[in-house]
């Protein structure tokens, strides 16, 4: 099969020619995904030239359409030949069908517009909604802890969170299993404190809360001011979690913000613990080489295509005072961060503005997670690995309104 | 059954072509137990079963097989204990002697030799009615050159003659890496199926993830000379080839985890 796409307005017209049939159903399939994941969600598919169509074929065009309807697009069929017509029409799928190009369809191909923006939008949600930040529990590396520095938080709607912790249960037994977490809207992720253990998650059910014994969190709850979507322009083809950041304190006018980043990554740079800090017998400094007994560092850029769930502090300041638990960045002087990031198997997101809780819903509900990190930024000079990177995606953000001295959690 | 403890190799010590093959290896087999060792090229795997093999002496360390402290013995002593398949398909049979004759042979490994005659008609009935197991037709040729034979069915033959008088221990080195998929998939299933109907205890080298999941009861993974994952029980039984593929991931990972990662991560690990 042959396809030739042409951008028309917010439609993706293309033509197809050949045989729809099981050799190139899963080509079908792939490409037009393609093009979904690009943002195209309005597809028409031009079948003149489409001579044969078997059930394997419309397997394939069912495929699609569930595809573009998750993310409330539309696909529809036009100049299809009597034979096409006359299967679809036989088989119940007549409705694919359209007698002409929709009327908000531009007649001929558009030059791609040359965007100079940032490649960002940026829609207000709620002027007055903020977030306020508390800090439960504050481990530093490489401090022995105990039971009395372990936290309990339970995790509900309008609440996001990142630390380290262990799931609900005895406590005794926490102080083996403190990993990395993240919570957003009161689902967790949480990475247990082993190589190659798969990151866990609670999910906000019924009755249900989702507990962690913390040793370390960054704790916000409140609502979401507004949402940033980002996606690449011909001069831009990824944007780095510093930026987003940057970005998010920009709008909100704020020194201070919480995020929650749904993006479809380029690539990830984190680290994640691979020791419980519950296992350290002393107060420690720990250095090179014991150190990659206790945190696992990605290697090279992670992830790349898949879908991140973040959720992030950010600061701006422009002494170097620094801020509790907010490492300064060296790529944005002035820029303090401290994110971390889950990792799903890509979904498509819908365009224009959409829910927090239905949009990361769709991510808690559907496959498991593939990995959680605390992202870093590997500025080292030739063969550092930059900043974690994302191709597009959506943010909500909103300022935090907290005095520094409410930070501290002595 | 088999006690491997910290055993150390190194290769040309003190020259620049110094490798440390083995460094502190100890693992423990038990009888009647399968394991599959894999790693990165260079790790140590096939080193660990030439040293149990006895293919050189070890620098240190000790291996044990039934409580018999084997280290020191020769090669062709273990052999009465331990049977082997090599990568090469043409290394475990003599090309020229015919199918029947190289498994005469097989016979009577690690047994003295006599003036009797090597096949009589009960010795050739026995020998067929085991090459008819491997289901490739071979019954029919016993007194073909084995050298007349393609690669997968010599391997076939030559696990057969290694595991003839049920070692203690058989040792497969890559058995099936020279053989095309198709035939190496052949070669694996007859393995699993000898294995498991004589009960032996075996330790097999492999570069086959999905070998290493589908055949054994316990998969070890080496790195540098060291074991880095040992994953058996109900490890074993979860395991998949793409956690296998995440465990290299993550051996590879840890080589690049150097003095400027770990300066990184103090300034941004908080």
């Amino acid at each position: 099969m042959q396809f030739i796409p042409q951008k028309r307005g917010k439609y993706m017209l293309i033509s197809a020619s050949g045989r729809l049939d099981a050799s190139w159903a899963e080509h079908f399939t792939a490409t037009f995904r393609e093009y979904i994941r690009q943002g195209w969600h309005h597809i028409l598919l031009d079948a003149g030239d489409m001579n044969y169509l078997s059930s394997a074929g419309i397997r394939a065009l069912v495929q699609v359409t569930k595809l573009v309807q998750s993310v409330n697009g539309s696909f529809q069929i036009i100049q299809a030949n009597s034979f096409v017509e006359r299967t679809l029409k036989m088989t119940g799928f007549g409705s694919w069908l359209i007698p002409d190009y929709p009327d908000d369809m531009p007649q001929a191909e558009e030059e791609s517009a040359k965007i100079e923006n940032d490649g960002f939008e940026t829609h207000l949600l709620d002027g007055s909604a903020s977030l306020k930040l508390s800090i439960p529990a504050g481990w530093l590396p490489w401090k022995k802890t105990d039971k009395n520095s372990h936290v309990k938080m339970c995790f509900s709607k309008q609440e996001f969170a990142l630390g380290i912790g262990a799931p609900d249960q005895a406590t005794t037994d926490s102080g083996l299993l403190m990993g990395e977490f993240l919570a957003v809207d009161g689902n967790v992720v949480y990475q247990p404190p082993r190589e190659g253990e798969h990151p866990d998650f609670l999910l906000a059910e019924k009755d249900y809360q989702p507990a962690m014994h913390c040793i370390q969190a960054l704790y916000c709850r409140g609502d979401m001011s507004h949402l940033l979507r980002f996606s690449p322009t011909d001069k831009k083809l990824y944007f780095g979690i510093g930026e987003v950041a940057e970005k998010a304190l920009l709008e909100t006018k704020s020194p201070m913000a919480g995020f929650v980043l749904l993006a479809e990554i380029d690539g990830l740079v984190g680290s994640a613990i691979v020791k419980s800090p519950g296992l350290l017998q002393e107060n420690h400094s720990i250095s090179f080489p014991e150190i990659k007994e206790w945190i696992s560092f990605c290697g090279e850029r992670v992830y790349s295509r898949q879908q991140a769930l973040v959720f992030g502090v950010a600061a701006r300041q422009e002494n170097k005072e620094g801020h509790v638990l907010l490492p300064a960045s060296n790529m944005y002087p002035g820029l303090y961060l401290h994110a971390h990031a889950a990792v799903f198997p890509y979904q498509p997101l819908e365009s224009g503005i959409i829910g927090m809780k239905e949009a990361t819903e769709r991510f808690f509900n559907g496959p498991s997670p593939l990995a959680l990190f605390h992202l870093v930024e590997d500025s080292r000079p030739v063969t550092g690995l930059g900043e974690s990177a994302f191709i597009r995606g959506v943010c909500w953000c909103a300022p935090i309104n907290n005095h520094q001295e409410e930070l501290l959690w002595e | 059954m088999l006690k491997i403890n910290r055993l150390i190799k190194t290769f040309a010590p003190g020259t620049v072509n110094e490798v440390r093959a083995l460094r502190d290896v100890s693992l423990q087999i038990e009888k009647g137990s399968f394991t599959a060792v894999i790693g990165t090229n260079g790790s140590g795997k096939s080193t660990l079963l030439n040293a149990v093999a006895g293919s050189f002496v070890p620098d240190s360390g000790s291996i044990q097989l039934f409580d018999k402290n084997i280290t020191s013995w020769s090669e062709h002593k273990r052999a009465s204990l331990v049977g082997r398949v090599f990568q090469n398909p043409f290394a475990g049979t003599a090309a020229g002697m015919t199918i029947a004759e190289n498994i005469a042979l097989a016979m009577r490994r690690g047994k003295r030799w006599s003036l009797t005659m090597a096949i009589n008609s009960k010795v050739r009935e026995e020998i067929s009615e085991r090459v008819k197991t491997l289901k490739m037709g071979l019954e029919d040729r016993l007194d073909n050159p084995i050298g007349t034979l393609s690669g997968g069915q010599r391997q076939a033959l030559t696990l057969l003659m290694a595991t003839w008088l049920r070692p203690h221990l058989l040792l497969l080195d890559e058995h099936t890496a020279a053989l095309d998929p198709k035939t190496a998939a052949k070669v694996a299933e007859i393995t699993r199926e000898i294995i498991t109907r004589d009960k032996l205890t075996a330790l097999m080298v492999t570069h086959s993830m999905q070998q290493a999941v589908d055949l054994p009861d316990r998969i070890i993974m080496m790195h540098r000379g060291r074991i880095v994952e040992d994953f058996r029980d109900e490890m074993k039984a979860r395991v998949r080839v793409a956690n296998l593929i995440e465990a290299f991931e993550r051996v590879q990972k840890l080589d690049l985890f150097d003095h400027s990662v770990a300066e990184v991560l103090q300034q941004q690990y908080v």
